[in-house]
């Protein structure tokens, strides 16, 4: 008898294994939707479990750090000895420099001037840069020198004669909680550890070995973190400090850099990823048990973060600028490492905290909240989807919260261009704001400006708390049937003020132009035959241009939810408009981006037909001198919740950036034959 | 086959089934979950086998974009324009011969701006070649003056650098060049960059550089306008 075959056993296992691939392939699109969003190699085992070491060992210690630039863009933290001429400029001066290392090395560094003198200071600082060794960065940025220190060595100037004292660079910081592994010439993973909160680490190898490489991983996973940075998701590589274990007596010292492979950026964003979570663990660790959704935070789920020094993710030969970005569903966030290789004068965001962080709370709201946000561009300044602007604005928040920060800041260059290249592409305060301001005569306005939104949560943080907010926010316990259609600012704070002592926030509210709870956007429609019909004030702005890209989110649409139970939908819209605007109605789907075809379930025929009494809903002396009219939209749907908006086209209109106080457009709405009326 | 296989396939004829049933269900997943990937997503190349833009998938949160839009523009003859063309250096010692570039941008704001001001961010090695702009055309940095949303300024810059006797650049890396907008608010400057790739010399003259593609091309930043 085969072996195979023997006692059945094997057929168990097979059918255990077959079990287990197809389990994993089912767990794998449970967690998120999109998770198969990109064909990926898979990310290298996470280095667990240490192998017994037999015979005699030793242990190889160390300390890991990486360098960053503060605010974004500024000077690296490399320890480096800023050098600057003096003023008043003397051009006979000579330079006389020591500087003596802990272990008692010390390097002079003489500049005599030329005959006639220097002929501009910069040359001094020129002269001075080629005579450091080749183990010291030696850089210029602006008008300074900069002399970084080879790493594990403590130097010190001693002398500084014909230069000003030297200021320094801060210091790098200690990588975190960060992966450690030790592999065998064969690249086998023998020992396993983590770096403390000193970014020191300590492994046991076989006191024989030769040729082992200590590699500290740009990833973690464990009690207070799991997020790996990868390079793209076709190959799934994590980023390392790679290190010779076999022949050091002394603690290895490992740093990742700024400047060169940029390794710095990856750690960096590692360690935001554990501070986020830091922050949430402390923030809700009291929090209230008499409220359902009040769970301490523990962990995120794991997260992917993909970047590449001198990359931006969506990069084209034709692309001008970068971006970064997180996919809803895919716990993958996408950061900016440049553009087409350029690392000095390009917009970078791995060592921009807000940018990091902002993309990080999208992977948390879509985890821990409940979104709808149709994604897509936005500039921070404009009226958009309300749900795009709860979610960017909570984003905004967030990122700050967890900073410590009352500003979101996104910069690009660095201090080593030519000429001046380092800057902000958005630096707003959230105490003394200058974008997205709500007009204050445009009612609810607030819920279509994404800053607008981290305000108020700012302001609320401040009053309140984070765990107020947090308790708000988080909504994925909650059942289909609880969760809104359209979610938005106006359904968190909806949810806020149901619970028990909430805080009250109306002062907030009424700062930044937002309505206490729903009524601005996804209005529920109630069965009424006796409401007046509903006015609108219509607008012209400047920058309203008629298209779907400008559109006047508050003043000139309506957006009205319908629970329809299947079957077919007829609305039918009765109203009265001034001349110059014209009317539409449009029916969306749930998930819809406003302006993409597919989304579009249904429009009002173009043709229009006078509204005359008695069958119309719209009298004459409601609306006097204005053109009364029925426009509508007949179509098929299954059961579920749609969202129909009611837009004015307002572009034929003078520019007005005040609502006329008199009405623009009266309208009344039939679904199915019966009136309905908008709960504002 | 002999008899105690057969026997053996026939007591546990059950067990197989199951077994190859689950070697289906698996292969179908699989075949589900490959063909359900968003083609747009799967980075098609072009006819140069260079891969193409992603395009944008579904529910992508981006952070924020920039209010001015940076139209990289194609207005120079195709000679002139992001391609290297040879110019006689007389009897240079140094080089032979130099490369030119033209970057043209035209500055669209989506909003009404104050004045800005650009610079022109350089490689080393690189210089202003403003043989044929009229003066005030070649700036290396200016302004910008406000702008309605919609009105257009344009921008343009020519540049050369060395070439060496076999038409390899001589310039230090390749570092493009960057246009910077912007303004200063508070001793900071609050604008944005925009990159063009300089063309690269190949080691040996190239005579049918003229054949490069790798021209900036027209870009329309707005995306989702649908014009009724």
């Amino acid at each position: 008898m085969p072996w195979i075959f023997r006692n059945g056993r094997i057929h168990s296992l097979m059918l255990v294994g077959f079990s287990a691939i197809f389990q994993v392939a089912c767990d794998s699109s449970r967690t998120f939707e999109d998770e198969s969003q990109f064909a990926s190699k898979a990310e290298a085992p996470y280095c667990a479990q240490s192998q017994a070491i037999l015979g005699p060992s030793r242990n190889v210690e160390g300390t890991a750090h990486y360098e960053f630039r503060s605010d974004g863009n500024g000077l690296p933290t490399d320890a480096a000895f800023r050098w600057s001429t003096p003023t008043p400029w003397d051009a006979q001066i000579g330079v006389d420099i020591e500087v003596r290392s802990s272990s008692g090395q010390v390097l002079q560094f003489r500049a005599a001037p030329p005959v006639s003198g220097w002929s501009k200071s910069q040359d001094v600082l020129a002269a001075l840069a080629s005579q450091f060794p080749n183990d010291w960065d030696v850089y210029r940025a602006g008008a300074h020198l900069f002399t970084a220190p080879p790493i594990g060595q403590e130097w010190e100037v001693t002398r500084h004669q014909g230069l000003p004292m030297p200021t320094r660079n801060p210091h790098p910081h200690p990588i975190r909680l960060a992966e450690v592994a030790v592999l065998d010439p064969n690249g086998q993973t023998l020992q396993c550890g983590t770096t403390d909160d000193l970014g020191h680490f300590s492994v046991s190898i076989p006191a024989s070995a030769q040729s082992w490489r200590l590699e500290v991983r740009a990833r973690a996973h464990h009690h207070r973190n799991s997020t790996s940075i990868l390079d793209s998701p076709d190959s799934n590589r994590t980023y390392a400090l790679i290190a010779d274990a076999s022949d050091h007596e002394t603690p290895l010292r490992l740093r990742a850099k700024v400047r060169g492979d940029l390794l710095g950026g990856a750690f960096h964003m590692l360690e935001l990823t554990l501070r986020a979570q830091d922050y949430l663990r402390s923030q809700t660790q009291g929090c209230d048990p008499n409220w359902p959704a009040c769970k301490p935070f523990e962990r995120a789920p794991r997260a992917q973060i993909y970047w590449r020094p001198g990359r931006s993710p969506n990069e084209s030969p034709q692309s001008t600028s970068s971006a970064s970005y997180y996919i809803r569903g895919s716990a993958s966030i996408y950061i900016s490492g440049g553009l087409r290789g350029n690392t000095v004068s390009s917009d970078m965001d791995h060592f921009d905290d807000a940018v990091v962080l902002h993309e990080y709370a999208h992977f948390l709201e879509d985890f821990f909240g409940h979104t709808a946000s149709p994604g897509g561009a936005h500039d921070g300044d404009s009226l958009i989807d309300p749900r795009l602007a709860w979610s960017e604005g909570f984003a905004n928040f967030l990122q700050a919260a967890i900073t410590g920060r009352d500003y979101y800041r996104d910069s690009y260059g660095t201090p080593e261009c030519p000429s001046l290249c380092a800057g902000a592409l958005i630096h707003e305060s959230f105490e003394h704001p200058e974008r997205d301001l709500p007009d204050p005569d445009a009612r609810g306005e607030g819920i279509f400006r994404e800053f607008a939104v981290s305000r108020l949560l700012h302001s609320a943080l401040k009053q309140s708390g984070f765990v107020e907010i947090w308790l708000a926010f988080q909504s994925r316990h909650l059942s289909h049937q609880e969760r809104e259609g359209f979610p938005t600012f106006a359904s968190f704070h909806k949810r806020h003020s149901l619970r028990p002592n909430a805080s009250d926030w109306t002062s907030h509210l009424q700062r930044e132009v937002m309505l206490h709870g729903e009524g601005e956007y996804a209005t529920p429609l109630l069965a009424d035959t006796t409401c007046s019909p509903t006015k609108m004030f219509a607008r012209r702005m400047p920058w309203d241009w008629g298209d779907w890209s400008s559109l006047d989110w508050n003043m000139n649409n309506d957006f009205l939810e319908v629970h329809h139970p299947g079957g077919t939908l007829n609305a039918e819209l009765h109203f009265a408009q001034e001349s110059l605007v014209d009317t539409q109605l449009y029916l969306w789907a749930p998930g819809h981006r406003i302006g993409i075809d597919r989304f579009l379930l249904a429009k009002s025929t173009v043709n229009s037909q006078d509204c005359q009494e008695p069958n119309c809903l719209i009298s004459s002396t409601d609306a006097p001198g204005f053109e009364r009219r029925i426009r509508g939209l007949s179509v098929a749907l299954p059961a579920g919740v749609y969202l129909l908006q009611l837009r004015i086209d307002a572009r034929r209109l003078p520019v007005r950036t005040k609502a006329d106080p008199q009405a623009s457009v009266l309208y009344q709405l039939k679904l199915n034959g019966e009136q309905r009326c908008p709960r504002k | 086959m002999s008899e105690k296989v057969r026997t053996a396939l026939r007591s546990h004829r059950s067990l197989i089934i199951l077994a190859a049933m689950c070697l289906v269900s698996y292969a179908i997943a699989w075949w589900i979950s490959v063909s359900s990937q968003d083609p747009s997503t799967s980075h098609p190349r072009d006819h140069r086998g260079r891969r193409a833009p992603p395009s944008e998938p579904p529910h992508r949160t981006e952070k924020h974009s920039p209010q001015l839009s940076l139209l990289q523009i194609q207005d120079e003859p195709a000679e002139a324009q992001g391609e290297v063309s040879d110019t006689s250096r007389g009897t240079t010692s140094r080089a032979a011969s130099v490369a030119r570039f033209v970057a043209a941008t035209l500055v669209v704001p989506r909003r009404a701006i104050g004045e800005q001001r650009f610079t022109w961010i350089l490689p080393q090695g690189v210089r202003l070649a403003n043989t044929s702009l009229t003066p005030g055309e070649a700036q290396i940095e200016g302004r910008i003056p406000p702008l309605q949303a919609g009105q257009s300024w344009p921008l343009r810059i020519e540049v050369e650098w060395d070439l060496d006797s076999n038409g390899k650049d001589m310039r230090a890396m390749e570092l493009p060049v960057v246009l910077h907008v912007y303004r200063e608010i508070n001793g900071q400057a609050v604008g944005q960059l925009s990159q063009f790739d300089l063309p690269i010399s190949s080691s040996e003259r190239d005579p049918a550089g003229a054949d490069r593609t790798d021209t900036r091309r027209p870009q329309d930043s707005r995306r989702d306008g649908l014009s009724r």
